[in-house]
């Protein structure tokens, strides 16, 4: 009996002890406010840049000049050197070829167009009023410019790239985090970020023209969305009745596999439970989605493309807003996404690989890396 | 025969309650260790299709202000082609109606709807408006809650998938300093939404759309026949009627919005009485069509029967509670009366209740919120009051059915702005005072605290 009550003491004690905790946080409490949610947030694709930009200009109002062998030396671009409250320190430089083999700890201003030399290492951030640009193998931990950035091949970017004009990825180039760009971005083999933003991202062999196939007027006439049309009392030609039902008034559902022959034209919703290939030259007018996509050359999606595993668009194809698979995306060469006057995305679970001649109007995303091939 | 009766309960009650666990163990799991899909965040402000916003209003007037200067707020473009907002004015016989006509004419794009006729109630409303709703995606909010600014694209962009019919985002408690019940309930919702929901997306499952800080797709809406005017949760209605037809829904955890939350155990009483019995009702409604749609898979089936037994667990306690003391006192345990015992509460903690809690706990974690979860072990209280209180309001209802008597429709209370009785509380220039209980803070109170020093927005 006596071993009973001790047991039960025992087990009382043990219990109590959660509720004291909890008795402690609910009489004294520590953190009872909401979790936060930040209901201003807007979205803002370049954000590290921006705000990395608005942080340097308070830095350089609020950092100390200190004395620096290097400024007296009179042949370093270093013009001076500040100290932050906090002890981080800035290089002011006027521009020039700058960093030998020797790793830099100092936050960087430059004022004036800036080269970085082959196999520099900078542990801190960048930011540069003028152009940019790197030898190869150097290693930057963020970089922000006014004006272009030319990043040599082999490079490594730990964390962003941001720019006012034009970036250029060099064969080889690896940027773990984002690349922005106001202008463009252009991608030679090997190079890879995690997400890339810009009115034009584009690899190697792009052409703005490239041929008749992507005029303007053409592209405004893809892009430009059409009214449904009245809900159709049939089946259409290009699906089997066995497999297929109206999921809405105008979403067709085909359960299991569809392949689709060439020319056909797509012109009510679709989504496919299984594999979906076309032939070359077929029309989707409103959003498709499948399990598995591969696409035919010069295949037109009007609208948006979604999958639940991988999705591969054909040579010369064209998608006009939204690209979106839980695994991984493949553009084959001369693929087009977007146009200027309606930003798109490439959105991929796993790797986007984009060939030769491809091109994305606004943001190319993915849970991997956005590699060109 | 009664001993029988009472081992043959227990078994049930310990297989039916270990399934629940293992579900939420999975889930949290799950979570935390594997791959999520987010992907839908990506899409926010490239797709934008024409929206409208309803929000249904009854005596409203203490928050009205605050929800539609919120939406005025929205960085969804302010083109009358793409954004319409539709508050309701569903039989209000306060200011609420007013309101509404001042925004009315001041804004083209704010269309009030004003029901004084017909069935009240938060579907019929939402059955009336649909009807003069232009947009090709109807978001819904009720009327105490805040929208970010960018709410409307991430809550927009999953639409992009022609197969998703309805999207939930997070609701996010904003009073929960109020009261202990505030804080408990504050610890339910992260896990429900930081973990459950997350996890149902992950795994391609049955996300619950949960009526509120949700859109639906206006064409996936119309092959179910509308909002389901006579049902008590016309959100787990809709959600069961979409995925039997094919429809997914998804749920995207950035799109958070605040919202209140009970404060006093009397309107919870009343708030999980609605749930429990439209629960129910959509268990009877749905089950067996759920069970036969050509849609689901096996895993979405037995998704969607846990989800809508949810409410069944709580009597099955209760019995499996009373089949076990009857059977300890008659002597019936197999083991030894002290070890017994002491595996008895070991399994509760470990594989019943801990369950649940574990899940909730993960969720806190995962929002960065450490200090709260010391608050857990309290949440027996919430469990305790929950459990009776849908027992009892099955069983109001399981009698009712037999006499014939259909539930009625409670609104949940609101507090902010003084309007603890939901009384006319307001201050009568609109917006947020902060006159109201030491929690019961508007726009102005959340939108002060979100600016950060050093980002762009201060």
């Amino acid at each position: 009996m006596a071993g009973y009550f001790s047991l039960l003491l025992l087990f009382f004690l043990l219990l109590s002890l959660n509720f004291y905790f909890a008795f402690w946080e609910w009489r004294w409490p520590k953190d009872d406010g909401p979790l936060p949610v930040d209901v201003e947030y807007v979205r803002v694709e370049n954000y590290f840049g921006i705000s990395f930009r608005a942080k340097m200009k308070e830095w350089l109002q609020t950092a100390r000049p200190i004395p620096h062998p290097d400024t007296r030396a009179g042949e370093s671009p270093v013009r001076a050197i500040l100290e932050k409250p906090n002890g981080e320190r800035i290089l002011l430089l006027s521009g020039g070829r700058f960093g030998g083999r020797e790793e830099r700890d100092e936050l960087v201003y430059s004022d004036g167009d800036l080269y970085l030399s082959d196999r520099a290492i900078f542990h801190r951030e960048i930011y540069c009023l003028g152009n940019l640009q790197t030898g190869g193998h150097a290693q930057l931990q963020a970089v922000a410019a006014d004006g272009e950035i030319l990043l040599g091949a082999a490079n490594e970017v730990a964390r962003w790239v941001d720019a006012q004009k034009k970036i250029l990825l060099s064969r080889g180039t690896v940027v773990h985090s984002r690349v922005c760009s106001a202008e463009a971005i252009e991608l030679e083999p090997e190079a890879s970020a995690q997400l890339l933003y810009a009115p034009v991202v584009f690899t190697t062999g792009y052409r703005p023209m490239p041929d008749s196939a992507h005029d303007g007027e053409q592209e405004k006439g893809l892009l430009a969305v059409q009214a449904p049309p009245a809900t159709p009392e049939k089946v259409p030609a290009y699906l089997d009745p066995a497999r297929c039902s109206r999921l809405g008034a105008n979403t067709w559902l085909v359960r299991g596999d569809l392949e689709l022959p060439a020319g056909s034209r797509v012109e009510s919703s679709l989504v496919v439970k299984g594999y979906l290939r076309t032939g070359p030259g077929c029309r989707f007018t409103e959003p498709v989605k499948a399990a598995r996509v591969k696409l035919g050359p010069r295949n037109r999606v009007c609208r948006s493309m979604a999958s639940g595993g991988s999705i591969e668009i054909g040579e010369s194809g064209f998608v006009g807003e939204i690209l979106s698979a839980d695994a991984n995306i493949l553009l084959c060469a001369g693929v087009r996404v977007g146009a200027s006057s309606a930003l798109a995305v490439v959105s991929a679970g796993g790797e986007v690989r984009m060939e030769r001649n491809v091109a994305v109007c606004g943001k190319v995303t993915a849970g991997r890396a956005v590699l060109a091939v | 025969m009664i001993l029988l009766a009472a081992k043959a309960t227990a078994l049930v009650v310990v297989f039916v309650l270990s399934v629940y666990s293992l579900r939420h163990f999975f889930f949290a799991f799950h979570r935390l260790f594997r791959p999520q899909r987010m992907n839908y965040t990506d899409l926010a402000g490239f797709h934008m299709p024409s929206v409208t916003v309803l929000i249904p209003m009854h005596n409203e007037e203490a928050v009205a202000h605050d929800v539609l200067e919120a939406l005025l707020e929205a960085d969804y473009p302010h083109d009358p082609g793409l954004l319409e907002i539709i508050p309701i004015d569903d039989h209000s016989t306060d200011g609420t109606g007013e309101i509404l006509d001042e925004y009315d004419a001041r804004y083209s794009w704010i269309k009030p709807l004003h029901r004084r006729e017909g069935r009240r109630g938060k579907a019929a409303a939402l059955r009336a408006a649909t009807r003069l709703a232009t947009g090709e995606i109807l978001i819904v909010f009720d009327a105490d809650y805040i929208p970010g600014k960018s709410l409307l694209k991430f809550l927009v962009a999953p639409f992009a998938d022609p197969e998703v019919g309805a999207v939930m985002g997070r609701v996010v408690p904003e009073n929960t300093g109020s009261s202990l019940l505030s804080r408990l309930l504050d610890l339910e919702r992260a896990g429900g939404y930081q973990i459950n929901q997350q996890a149902r997306n992950n795994l391609g499952l049955i996300p619950q759309y949960g009526g509120t800080v949700g859109g639906v797709r206006r064409e996936a809406l119309e092959t179910v026949g509308g909002w389901n005017a006579l049902s008590l949760t016309e959100d787990t209605d809709l959600t069961l009627q979409l995925a039997i037809r094919g429809w997914k829904v998804a749920y995207v955890n950035r799109a958070e919005c605040y919202e209140e939350v009970p404060v006093t155990w009397a309107v919870r009483r009343r708030q999980i009485e609605r749930w429990a019995i439209g629960h129910t009702e959509c268990l009877r409604r749905y089950l067996w069509p759920l069970l036969r749609s050509p849609y689901l898979s096996r895993k979405a089936k037995l998704d969607g029967v846990l989800l809508l037994g949810v409410y069944l667990t709580a009597p099955l306690v209760l019995l499996g509670w009373a089949a076990c003391v009857l059977l300890f006192f008659s002597g019936q345990s197999f083991l030894p009366a002290l070890a017994a015992f002491f595996l008895a509460s070991t399994c509760y903690n470990a594989v019943g209740n801990f369950a649940s809690f574990f899940e909730i706990g993960n969720s806190v974690i995962l929002d960065g919120a450490h200090a709260r979860v010391r608050l857990l072990p309290l949440n027996i209280a919430n469990f305790l009051f929950s459990t009776l209180t849908v027992s009892l309001a099955l069983a109001k209802y399981y009698g009712g059915r037999i006499l014939g008597l259909r539930p009625p429709w409670h609104k949940t209370e609101r507090y902010r702005n003084g309007n603890g009785n939901n009384h006319a509380g307001g201050n009568g220039n609109g917006g947020s005072s902060g006159n109201g209980y030491p929690n019961g803070r508007g726009l102005n109170f959340i939108r002060a605290r979100s600016i950060i020093p050093g980002s762009p927005a201060s």
